[in-house]
């Protein structure tokens, strides 16, 4: 079963946690990890506590800050929110992710 | 990866602990949340727990990813692998300790050279612009004039400044303190002023100062202020009393100041171009220090200064000699040969760094045998996936930490040691040593620890690097791999012992210098004769007459005391110091117009010299009363000069000292003595003419007195009949000669102490590594040692099993230092007295010594395999 979802494709982590954050507002790691795995509709195998590194990786490049919080059912956890220069970052990487696409399905459209 | 929060990692290092416990928690509430959500499913609670953990993924991935994300990994690794270290460092105390001594003697023996270079041998003047602070002279020891510096200081162009010195023993009187004798400077009044000194208190010397005829003014040290005048500030305008002459005080130099060697007063010094050569004893020769342009070098100074002293000679003496040849120095640089310091500091740093060398191939052995012993271990775990930078990371923080021990025990031996020296300096040291650690040490000492860790770790590091895992993996009591092995731990031993025994050789044969100069039949019997110095007060005795007779009233006196059997003045006594160089021509030579100037040592002495020092003359008489002032000139050669320069004898042959006028008084040879050491031990020309007292009225003299009673029985009857008929005529330097022959034989001493303690380190470092290498080989044979006891081998058997490996061992380095140390000894040539570089004694001793201490080394571990028990041995299999 696992074999046929695939993995999170190289360097696109990053882009879906700033992207999950910037529309949902502040998520804890297991609401971050939840979502994107709704978002993907089950096309990604994820395991969930590979966004914690990437989590850490993000702040540190101050992307997104931390602060710990009360979640709905009353457990104390970490609460993660997109910054002002993690919203740049996601622009750039939005727009270099669709040029990215759009030279791909150029190829792709090449007459065979 | 972009490191745009640096500081964060690095303070991630710091608290990870905390961090870690964070990440716990986040953790922690994931697993719940999830699980909550899959009982909200209607999941059974175990389920709900599998399933959150499944989803999660590997939890310890997570956060190893995590943490690599977090902090600076590479010092995080580090930090770690210390921790490892440490913890298995503690649990071989011993094995540290061993290791931790080893690499302190090691460490802390260049640590001490490294202290003593810096306060000693390559010192800084403490002035300002003390790189360029020179001393300049004529090559050769030759004697500089008035009118050589007179002609130096007007037309030189290198210096910004040249200053003019002499030192001097004089007497100091000062109201209510006995007088007594004092070192002197004379300087000129550039001197100061060119070493940028000033006056704590008062004025420096102006040129009238030192103009003919000015009143006389002194300059006194700080610390003769404190002592003798209550620091006083009112003091200046006083008079105090210097060789019996009033002076008045004019200033007080600075703390620490004591040019040019450790003076404590300074005079005036008039430089007069119209006088000649300055015709006392070495102690007024005159000396030149020089402040250079800025850019110009030593070198070219010297090439500018000897040609202008070329021009000079060619012009007053009608030729040049190596006289004038003009060197240029550090003023520091105070050895003979320039560049001598230098030379020794050398000596000093390579001697220690073969100590370091033994001890760092000492720990890599250690090391060795830890990996072999722990083989499986690692092997073990490269197995289930540890890296082998991981291994060798380890390996290397052991070494590190054991190196950072070994440096701070390095830095307390040099420490220690440095006291003991600042405790035993003898007096008389210039005034610019100062014994005292420095901060620069330290980063010495961090260079050489560092130096230390990768040379005892490189083999090590090596060895395990090559290693194969498979192979170690296998049962191998005496397989392939810890052969290799053991081959690399029989060549450190090899290389210790070598090492050990080239120092070791180097240190015997200065023992047996020393030993063959204390030893040495000097042809004059030191024992007995007691020696001291008078100085004539320059105004007082300003006739040659009145020295003259001065000498020969005192000499009677002398005589005259009931416990000396013979007694004579001198300007130098045989085997210490020089009385002074002089530049003679043979009458022969001149009359055929080969003059050819001869370098000679000149002493005057008086009737009984010769007697005094157990000198039988070979031919001719010795001086008596007929060879006064004023009666035809004579002069007795020693044997060499007989022989070099009349192979037909001697006698009646005539010589004169060369002067600029060839004015001079033929002197006729009337005998021929011994050579009785006139130019001290390593003299730069033994030839010596001995002429009398009488003749050549000297202001400065030596008592030689041969007694029956002992020194302190002698003192007080010399110093009596002395003030009998002059108390201004101040006597000291009292001394035994035989203990002055010890003293001038004190550097074969000191170097032996020095090859001794290097060479002892090393042999010790030799043979406990020879012992840790027996000790690990018992303990790789336990078993075949059980097996042998059990089949009733003997004790005596077992023993000799053991010995002969480790004898095998020790040949093997001491062939290695036989073959290091013959070529090896030839190297100190010409600093040996009276020893062949290939001395029997020397390498024999040293070779039974040395066979001796690794008997033992392997003794221990022979009697240790004895004890094995049988069954236990096999049992631990």
């Amino acid at each position: 079963m696992a074999g046929m979802l695939g993995d999170i494709p190289y360097g696109t982590l990053d882009l879906m946690i700033l992207k999950t954050l910037q529309s949902m507002g502040p998520l804890h790691g297991f609401g971050l990890a939840r979502q994107i795995e709704q978002v993907s509709d089950n096309l990604l195998q994820l395991n969930q506590g590979s966004v914690y590194p990437a989590l850490q990786r993000l702040v540190q490049e101050g992307w997104i800050q931390s602060e710990w919080g009360v979640s709905e059912s009353n457990r104390r956890a970490k609460y993660y929110s997109i910054t002002n220069t993690g919203r740049k970052q996601l622009r750039t990487e939005v727009e270099s992710w669709h040029r990215t696409a759009m030279l791909v399905q150029r190829f792709l459209a090449l007459e065979t | 990866m972009m490191l745009s929060f640096p500081m964060e990692k690095v303070r991630a290092v710091f608290y990870r602990r905390r961090l870690d416990a964070e990440l716990d928690d986040e953790i922690q509430a994931h697993l719940e949340m999830a699980r909550d959500e899959y009982l909200v499913r209607g999941m059974s609670p175990e389920e709900a727990t599998r399933a959150a953990r499944r989803d999660f993924g590997r939890i310890e991935r997570a956060k190893e990813q995590h943490r690599d994300v977090r902090s600076v990994v590479w010092v995080e690794n580090r930090f770690r692998e210390l921790k490892f270290g440490a913890r298995s460092l503690r649990k071989r105390p011993g094995m540290a300790a061993t290791v931790v001594l080893a690499l302190s003697l090691g460490i802390g023996l260049p640590a001490l050279a490294f202290s003593l270079i810096e306060s000693a041998l390559l010192p800084r003047l403490p002035f300002e612009n003390a790189d360029r602070i020179m001393r300049v002279e004529r090559a050769g020891q030759t004697p500089l004039t008035d009118a050589d510096f007179a002609e130096w200081s007007s037309r030189q162009r290198s210096f910004e400044a040249v200053g003019a010195f002499q030192n001097a023993r004089l007497t100091l009187g000062i109201a209510g303190w006995a007088t007594e004798p004092i070192s002197a400077g004379f300087i000129t009044p550039s001197v100061l002023p060119l070493l940028a000194v000033e006056p704590s208190l008062g004025r420096q010397f102006s040129e009238d100062d030192a103009s003919q005829g000015a009143p006389p003014v002194v300059l006194v040290s700080e610390q003769i202020w404190r002592e003798r005048l209550e620091a006083d500030p009112g003091v200046l305008g006083t008079l105090i009393r210097v060789n019996g002459r009033p002076a008045q005080i004019v200033g007080i130099l600075p703390e620490g100041f004591g040019f040019p060697w450790d003076q404590q007063i300074w005079l005036p010094l008039r430089v007069d171009p119209f006088r000649g050569q300055r015709d006392s004893d070495i102690e007024t020769s005159l000396g030149v220090v020089g402040l250079l342009r800025d850019g110009v070098s030593a070198r070219s100074a010297a090439v500018e200064l000897t040609a202008l002293t070329r021009e000079m000679d060619l012009s007053n003496l009608g030729e040049t000699g190596i006289g004038s040849q003009v060197v240029v120095r550090g003023y520091t640089d105070i050895f003979s040969e320039p560049g001598q310091s230098a030379a020794l500091a050398a000596l000093l740093l390579g001697l220690t760094f073969m100590v370091l060398l033994v001890a760092c191939a000492n720990v890599a052995n250690v090391m060795l045998a830890r990996a072999v012993a722990r083989k499986r271990d690692v092997a073990v775990r490269v197995a289930i996936g540890a890296s082998r930078l991981r291994i060798a990371g380890e390996l290397w923080a052991e070494i590190g930490l054991l190196a950072a021990a070994g440096g701070l025990g390095g830095s307390l031996i040099a420490l220690g040691a440095t006291r003991v020296i600042d405790g035993v300096v003898p007096p008389g040291m210039p005034f610019w040593v100062d014994f005292r650690l420095s901060p620069s040490l330290l980063f010495f000492v961090a260079f050489v620890a560092a130096l230390a860790a990768v040379m005892a770790g490189l083999i090590p590091a090596l060895q395990a690097s090559r290693s194969n895992t498979h192979d170690l993996l296998k049962d191998d009591a005496r397989g392939a791999s810890s052969y290799q092995l053991g081959r690399v731990m029989r060549r450190l031993i090899g290389v210790e012992l070598a090492l050990s025994f080239v120092l070791l050789v180097w240190a015997g044969l200065f023992i047996r210098s020393a030993n063959n100069y204390s030893q040495t039949d000097f042809a004059f019997g030191p024992e007995g004769v007691y020696t001291a110095r008078i100085s004539l007060p320059e105004e007082a005795y300003a006739e040659a007459a009145d020295r003259a007779r001065y000498a020969e009233t005192l000499r009677d006196a002398l005589a005259a005391i009931p416990q000396v059997t013979s007694a004579a003045l001198t300007t130098a006594v045989p085997g210490v110091g020089s009385g002074g160089i002089a530049s003679i021509e043979l009458e022969d030579a001149t009359a055929a117009g080969t003059t050819d100037l001869l370098r000679v040592q000149s002493v005057a002495v008086t009737p009984g010299f010769f007697d005094v020092f157990r000198a039988t003359l070979l031919a001719g008489r010795d001086f008596d009363a007929r060879d006064r002032a004023g009666s035809p000139p004579v002069a007795i050669v020693n044997a060499e000069f007989a022989e070099r320069h009349f192979p037909g004898g001697a006698l009646d042959q005539r010589i004169r000292i060369a002067d600029p006028d060839n004015s001079g008084e033929w002197l006729t040879i009337v005998g021929v003595t011994p050579d009785l050491m006139a130019g001290g031990l390593s003299p730069s020309t033994s030839e010596a003419i001995y002429r009398p007292v009488a003749q050549v009225a000297p202001p400065a003299l030596m008592i030689a007195a041969r007694s029956v009673a002992g020194f302190e029985s002698l003192t007080a009857p010399i110093r009596e009949s002395l003030m009998g008929f002059d108390p201004d005529v101040p006597l000291f330097s009292v001394q035994a000669h035989d203990v002055s022959i010890d003293l001038a034989n004190a550097q074969w001493k000191w170097m032996s102490i020095l090859f001794l303690i290097c060479g002892a380190t090393a042999l010790f470092l030799a043979a406990l590594g020879l012992y840790g290498v027996m000790s690990f080989w018992v303990i790789q044979r336990t078993r075949e040692i059980g097996v042998r006891m059990a089949l009733g081998g003997h004790r005596g058997v077992i023993v000799r099993l053991v010995l002969r490996q480790g004898m095998r061992l020790t040949s093997l380095g001491l062939i290695a230092g036989v073959l290091l140390a013959l070529p090896a000894a030839r190297l100190l040539g010409g600093a040996m007295f009276g020893v062949s570089p290939y001395d029997p004694l020397v390498f024999g001793s040293i070779l039974g010594v040395l066979i001796a201490v690794a008997w033992l080394g392997c003794w221990v571990p022979a009697l240790r395999a004895t004890r094995i028990d049988p069954m236990r041995a096999l049992a631990a299999e």
